[in-house]
């Protein structure tokens, strides 16, 4: 086996994909983080799937009665798909801004890949999403939720969202660990991002220039190619397109951003 | 060849709080110790190892000896590939292996079957858990202790999962930097069989520390470190009498 060591970088895919599909420490390290958070704790990250659910259980009484939403079933697998699409989505944005900042030990007293610690937090939230999709059974099971061949939507999507997000991990992370207030920042915006977001309203309910505020919010996007297939509903064209491009955006603009300065990521951890 | 340097220099940049926002730039008076601040360009950094050069052959069993802050840790962490350098050039052949900070990255709240778990599955992939795992039992005799949560164990019992732990797969080329003694005198003796078996396997190893003693034992050249600059390379038992006399 032979290392030479040189300034020039390997392909941002064999980078990003190929190596840590090879190597797999991040299963043990994504697991070990799970367990670590919720150690002595008697649901585990049951929690976040029992915050879902209360959330839901109280949006969707609520808002059903102040607005009179017509079908509420409907509205009921609106609201918890979209949570259990939320929750992912937001605790990947929290955790990415310390997912170099939180590995720091292994990552400045091992030889371990970065790449492993990105794959991590992302496995990491892979588990959390299993969880809450016991939220989704019970719903199902209570015919809240539909179940059909869209459903099935959900096996490519998500890994999809999963491929997509991994040079975001890296770039933000590397971004918020040389700048600490970024990750302050987004702390305050997730909430922000929740109420722009179509998660407790209908993206159909806004017209003309006011459904610019879902149209050019990625997250929407995101969301709704999860959400969809979880309420059984067809994904449109639209999505697929806004997919492609976020895909397009992340691997063309921030995997090579994440190419050109991880090495200087050990300087700042 | 198993490790080949070749002019390399390790520059460190700094980041101050406030540096950035407030571009106010701190003022660096003469140090006995550590390498040399460059203030000159626009980026603040630490010169950490300067025009190293260094050919390491199968066999080899270096001893790295300087003050703290010469640049040993540096230099080793470069060799695993942790740290970038900045210019030079690196030629590594082998698989390595370094004992730098036992047990980071592992909660107390873990127990000590757990973590040699994943200890093992992070660190030895290629190793399963199970078959590493009675050697440590063994070897650390925690017994019962094995079950329970880190938060209970005293350090003495730490330091012995973890000395365990660090020793108990082998690699080509072997980095060590400060840390290997361990527990009550009982134990340092059985740790030094451990270490010395451990060893015969490595058959390259670089150790940085401060123990001349362990240098003398394990290392049969020495290289003193000031400054990130090489400055002796010899017969082990001559970089100590030198760095020896250095000190006073």
């Amino acid at each position: 086996m032979k290392k030479k060591y040189k300034n020039t970088p390997k392909s941002i895919f064999f980078l990003l994909l190929v190596e840590p599909i090879k190597e797999k420490k991040w299963l043990s390290i994504g697991y070990l983080d799970v367990i670590q958070s919720y150690r002595r704790s008697f649901f585990g990250p049951l929690w976040i799937t029992l915050s879902i659910a209360i959330q839901a259980i109280s949006v969707t009484f609520i808002y059903s009665e102040l607005f009179k939403v017509p079908d509420q079933r409907e509205y009921y697998s609106y609201v918890v798909c979209g949570l259990i699409a939320w929750a992912w989505f937001s605790s990947l944005l929290t955790e990415m801004g310390n997912v170099f900042l939180s590995h720091a030990s292994y990552l400045k007293n091992t030889t371990i890949n970065k790449e492993q610690v990105v794959w991590a937090i992302g496995w990491k939230n892979v588990i959390i999403f299993i969880h809450n999709m016991c939220l989704w059974i019970i719903y199902w099971l209570f015919g809240a939720i539909s179940v059909n061949i869209n459903t099935l939507y959900i096996f490519i999507t998500f890994p999809l969202v999963f491929f997509i997000s991994l040079p975001v991990i890296s770039a933000l992370g590397l971004l918020f660990a040389r700048y600490r207030d970024f990750s302050r920042l987004i702390a305050s915006l997730i909430t922000l991002l929740l109420i722009i977001t179509p998660i407790f309203w209908r993206a159909e309910q806004l017209t003309g220039t006011r459904a610019l505020l879902y149209k050019l919010n990625p997250i929407y996007y995101l969301v709704e190619c999860i959400r969809a297939p979880l309420m059984g509903h067809e994904i449109t064209a639209f999505t697929w397109l806004a997919l492609i491009l976020i895909g397009i955006f992340s691997w063309t603009i921030l995997a090579p951003f994440y190419l050109q300065k991880k090495n200087k990521l050990i300087f700042w951890i | 060849m198993v490790i080949i340097l070749k002019n390399l220099c390790v520059d460190i940049p700094i980041y101050l709080q406030g540096y950035d926002r407030l571009l106010k730039k701190p003022t660096f008076l003469t140090r006995s110790v550590g390498a040399n601040v460059n203030i000159s360009s626009k980026q603040l950094s630490i010169k950490a190892i300067t025009n190293f050069n260094l050919d390491i052959q199968t066999g080899d069993r270096i001893g790295l000896l300087g003050h703290n802050g010469a640049g040993k840790s540096t230099l080793l962490k470069t060799i695993a590939g942790i740290i970038p350098f900045s210019s030079g050039e690196l030629v590594v052949n082998g698989k390595i292996g370094c004992i730098f900070d036992n047990g980071s990255g592992f909660s107390n709240e873990l127990t000590g079957r757990e973590i040699i778990k994943f200890y093992c599955k992070i660190n030895y992939p290629n190793y399963s858990y199970k078959s590493i795992l009675e050697d440590i039992l063994d070897f650390t005799e925690l017994g019962d202790y094995i079950d329970l949560p880190l938060r209970v164990y005293s350090a003495g019992m730490t330091a012995r999962l973890y000395a365990a732990l660090s020793t108990s797969t082998t690699n080509d080329i072997l980095l060590i930097d400060e840390g290997i003694g361990t527990g009550d005198m009982a134990f340092q003796k059985k740790f030094v069989k451990r270490l010395d078996n451990y060893l015969s396997k490595i058959s390259t190893l670089i150790l940085a520390s401060h123990s001349l003693e362990l240098m003398a034992q394990y290392c049969d050249q020495g290289i003193i470190i000031e400054k990130g600059v090489k400055i002796f390379q010899g017969d082990i038992k001559n970089a100590i009498e030198i760095y020896k006399n250095g000190l006073t």
